[in-house]
């Protein structure tokens, strides 16, 4: 397996906000390659700093907020360094694009849908509006609505929901991006529509090659679509690898929270687990482990210093003083056993089934 | 879709008209029954001179209120006249004090269900009955709508009046439909004034008003001209001659005279000699929409533009003086900021601070009563429209149109100004419409002769028809603003369609 090409590096990344005067640091230090055609989901709590991280990616940061330090890296392009709506232009919606979450909200309900389509072709790709049309036309056909011509000059409330979301990325793919960044696609559709969508995507993945970010705290969704996995919280990343990896062995004690609080691992009969407490303030500086007031496993060390990332795998680091060699062996959550023994099994049928 | 569209509308129009029927029949019936019908004796000079002489002073508030639909009215004299003739002795006879027709009248008009009193100095009898209120409500609507035909005349000293319709010019030369019969000349007309084509086939008819403007039309009082009148050189055509002279008269407004005398002789032809005079300034009606159209484009077109701008610029200096004006405007009461303004535009700009002074005529007296009235105008369009744009930069679909790539000035004018329009759209026909009412304390203040003072002053003199006449009219067109209203926000916004019943996907 070679090594892939990375499209997009974010090095220490630090995102400021300021809230009613006071300074709130959303992103702490995050680091992260993107590698070309991949899939990457981004999971964690609400408010954990997913969406911040995937929009200083399009320069939509919030008019208060702003990346304090660091360096993003699209192309042999420094992002960081782009502050103008115009000097977005090329990235914002050409090169990089963005589906949001609620499909019902997310077009102009008084534009016709064709209008929304062709109106991001002819702004990028500065094409005359018959050609726009014909580009938007096919597109419409490859997300899946039929009788497209027909359809061109609706208006956003004849479409249903999963309609809306298929044109939602037809405009996001309309001059064929590098990445999509998707945020939380498919929240807001009921189940059978979501498992449309993201096949669709990654369909549509596959034919144009481009790299997909996902934002989510579906962990099912992770499952299904992601090649990689990078878990968030309070800001910053604490473990990443591929989704086998992070699935059947995390490392991290939040990510075993997370997997322990999944309803389908929930034995019979037992409480459902949840994650005690709240993630901490962004408003002041966090000493140690951000998760420790929260972590059963925390030792002394983990309310005093910053953990470094541990290497598991050439995949796969986490952010965790129980990686350090002097830490005590912790037992891991039963949920976390139970996917541990699943990826035993699983490599070994998989392995079984190539003999 | 447009057949339930026309249904709909059907529908709303007579939902509508029921609505303002309620309405009006609701303060016809108010006014005359719970105003105390003495009232409205309370600004008239005539009846204070007749005040020493009692049998006048009976027969004359009897009369009004007769001609104000009160009661039914018949004097003696007027019974003795039905049943002789007007000019025979037998009536002289049967006034004489012991005459047999004392009784006869007593005894026939009571059994009418008449009240019978005897005036106090000469002792001539007279009879009245009171008109029940609900035959008052419907002898308002049954005058409501008069229309004009050939056979509307009645003049017995007048047997060979030709009857029909004719094409004619008009004194200015313009071809015109006349008629000969009717109550009115011309039938239908065309000018340069608005709406062009005029016609007198229909007429709506809300009562007279008393006592101010005694014995006019209401309508006409509202809609007439005001100020000195205007003359003009005529020259026309009698018995063949033509005549040349000045003349202040309508002659659109001509209506059937029965008794020429000699002045009228030399200048018409036929017995349509009564007219109204053409009046140099404006009607209040004209006044108030001048002042109130010109301040509500003001109020539009500089209100929406700052309310933009300060939601672009949100919490900029421009956002900020934009919104310490609306809440200087909103907060301090509007006579206190209309006499800070005109001082103003009096002192610094040399302006008339009076509507007098200058004259309906001159375009400077309308400067700061149209200003002062759009500085609220403004600050109200400014404050929702930005707190429209504001809404709608929070929403979702602002942000993905921005992820698409689209500028902030693209984002702004290609989606979010639409979409904040919306409910603004639906107040225009309404703040159109509005200025017809006028501007009570605007106007009051400046001293404009428009309809603002009309309704309050109509209240205070007890002039029972206006008060009727301008509920009717509020009612109706406001009802059809509202409409009007609806009609314009479907077209503006696609998911509002008016085949209510017909559900979309």
């Amino acid at each position: 397996m070679d090594t892939p090409n990375i499209i997009l590096s974010a090095k220490d990344l630090v995102v400021k906000f300021r809230v009613r005067n006071k300074e709130l640091t959303a992103i702490r230090h995050i680091s992260l390659d993107l590698f070309e055609g991949e899939t990457l989901a981004i999971v964690g709590e609400s408010g954990s700093g997913k969406t911040v991280l995937t929009k200083t990616f399009t320069g939509m940061l919030e008019s208060n907020g702003r990346i304090d330090n660091g360096s993003i890296i699209f192309e042999g392009q420094e992002l960081t360094k782009l502050k103008t709506d115009k000097q977005w232009e090329t990235i914002r919606g050409a090169k990089i694009s963005t589906v949001f979450q609620d499909p019902m909200t997310s077009l102009n309900p008084l534009k016709r849908i064709g209008i929304q389509i062709t109106e991001v072709i002819e702004k990028h790709q500065k094409l005359p509006s018959a050609e726009a049309k014909k580009i938007a036309l096919n597109l419409m056909e490859r997300v899946g609505i039929k009788n497209a011509e027909q359809r061109f000059t609706d208006y956003p409330f004849q479409y249903s929901g999963g309609m809306r979301q298929r044109i939602v990325i037809a405009i996001a793919l309309a001059c064929k991006p590098r990445i999509l960044i998707c945020d939380e696609p498919t929240t807001a559709l009921d189940v059978t529509i979501q498992a449309q969508i993201l096949d669709l995507i990654r369909n549509l993945q596959r034919e144009y090659g481009f790299t997909t970010i996902y934002i989510t705290h579906d962990l099912g969704v992770v499952a299904n679509v992601a090649d990689r996995v990078a878990v968030m919280y309070a800001g910053q990343i604490v473990e990443y690898g591929t989704v086998r990896e992070i699935f059947y062995d995390p490392k991290h004690p939040y990510t075993w929270a997370l997997i322990s609080s999944l309803p389908t691992l929930a034995e019979k009969d037992k409480p459902l687990y949840a994650i005690p407490g709240t993630p901490p303030t962004l408003f002041s500086d966090i000493k140690g482990d951000a998760f420790a007031p929260r972590n059963r496993y925390a030792l002394k060390i983990d309310f005093e210093e910053e953990p470094p990332f541990y290497q598991v795998s050439p995949t796969h680091f986490a952010k965790t003083w129980l990686l350090d060699p002097r830490a005590p062996q912790a037992e891991p959550p039963d949920a976390v056993k139970i996917m541990r023994e699943r990826g035993r099994k699983n490599t070994k049928q998989t392995s079984e089934a190539q003999q | 879709m447009r057949g339930f569209m026309k249904g709909y509308v059907l529908k709303r129009i007579l939902q509508s008209l029921v609505s303002v029927f309620l309405v009006s029949t609701l303060t016809v019936f108010l006014v005359f029954s719970c105003i105390p019908r003495q009232l409205v004796f309370k600004g008239d000079q005539m009846l204070q001179k007749l005040a020493n002489r009692p049998d006048e002073y009976q027969d004359y508030k009897f009369r009004t209120w007769e001609s104000l639909g009160y009661l039914d009215y018949i004097t003696m004299k007027e019974y003795a006249q039905s049943i002789y003739g007007n000019d025979s002795d037998q009536v002289s006879t049967a006034l004489q004090s012991g005459s047999s027709f004392y009784e006869r009248f007593r005894a026939e008009l009571q059994a009418k269900r008449y009240t019978v009193e005897a005036q106090p100095v000469t002792g001539y009898l007279y009879a009245y009955k009171d008109i029940p209120t609900m035959t008052r409500v419907l002898r308002w609507y049954a005058n409501l709508v008069q229309v004009d035909h050939p056979w509307r005349v009645k003049d017995p000293n007048n047997p060979d009046l030709k009857r029909g319709y004719y094409f004619t010019k008009d004194w200015s030369g313009m071809p015109a439909l006349a008629a000969s019969g009717t109550l009115y000349k011309y039938q239908i007309w065309i000018d340069g004034s608005f709406p062009f084509l005029h016609q007198n086939i229909i007429h709506l008819y809300m009562g007279r008003s008393y006592p101010t403007y005694d014995g006019i039309p209401v309508l006409e009082v509202i809609g007439m001209g005001q100020g000195r009148t205007a003359r003009r050189e005529v020259t026309t055509k009698v018995g063949g001659q033509e005549v040349t002279f000045y003349t202040s008269i309508d002659e659109h407004t001509l209506k059937y005279k029965p008794d020429l005398d000699r002045l009228d002789k030399n200048k018409f032809e036929d017995n349509y000699a009564d007219g109204n005079n053409i009046y140099q300034d404006p009607s209040m009606l004209g006044i108030s929409f001048r002042i109130g159209i010109m301040s509500l484009i003001l109020s539009l077109g500089i209100g929406l533009t700052i309310g933009v701008v300060a939601a672009m610029r949100k919490d900029k200096m421009f956002d900020k003086v934009t919104m310490g004006y609306i809440v200087f405007i909103s907060s301090i009461p509007t006579l206190l900021y209309i006499a800070l303004f005109a001082r103003f535009g009096m002192k610094i700009l040399g302006l008339p601070d009076k509507f007098p002074f200058l004259g309906a005529q001159n375009f400077l007296s309308y400067i700061l009563p149209t200003l002062s009235l759009s500085l609220g105008g403004i600050a109200g369009e400014a404050l929702w429209i930005r707190r429209y744009m504001v809404d709608q930069m929070n929403a979702d679909y602002v942000k993905f149109a921005r992820s698409k790539g689209l500028t902030q000035g693209e984002v702004f004018f290609r989606h979010i100004v639409r979409n904040a329009l919306i409910p603004i759209v639906h107040s225009i026909p309404m703040a159109v419409i509005g200025t017809l009412a006028g501007a009570l304390i605007t106007e009051s203040f400046y001293a404009v002769p428009g309809m603002g003072k009309m309704f309050p002053s109509s209240i205070s003199d007890y002039n029972n028809a206006m008060i009727i006449a301008l509920t009717f009219i509020f009612t109706f067109v406001s009802v059809f603003a509202i409409f009007l209203g609806d009609i314009l926000v479907t077209i503006v916004d696609p998911r509002i369609s008016l085949a209510a019943r017909k559900e979309a996907r």
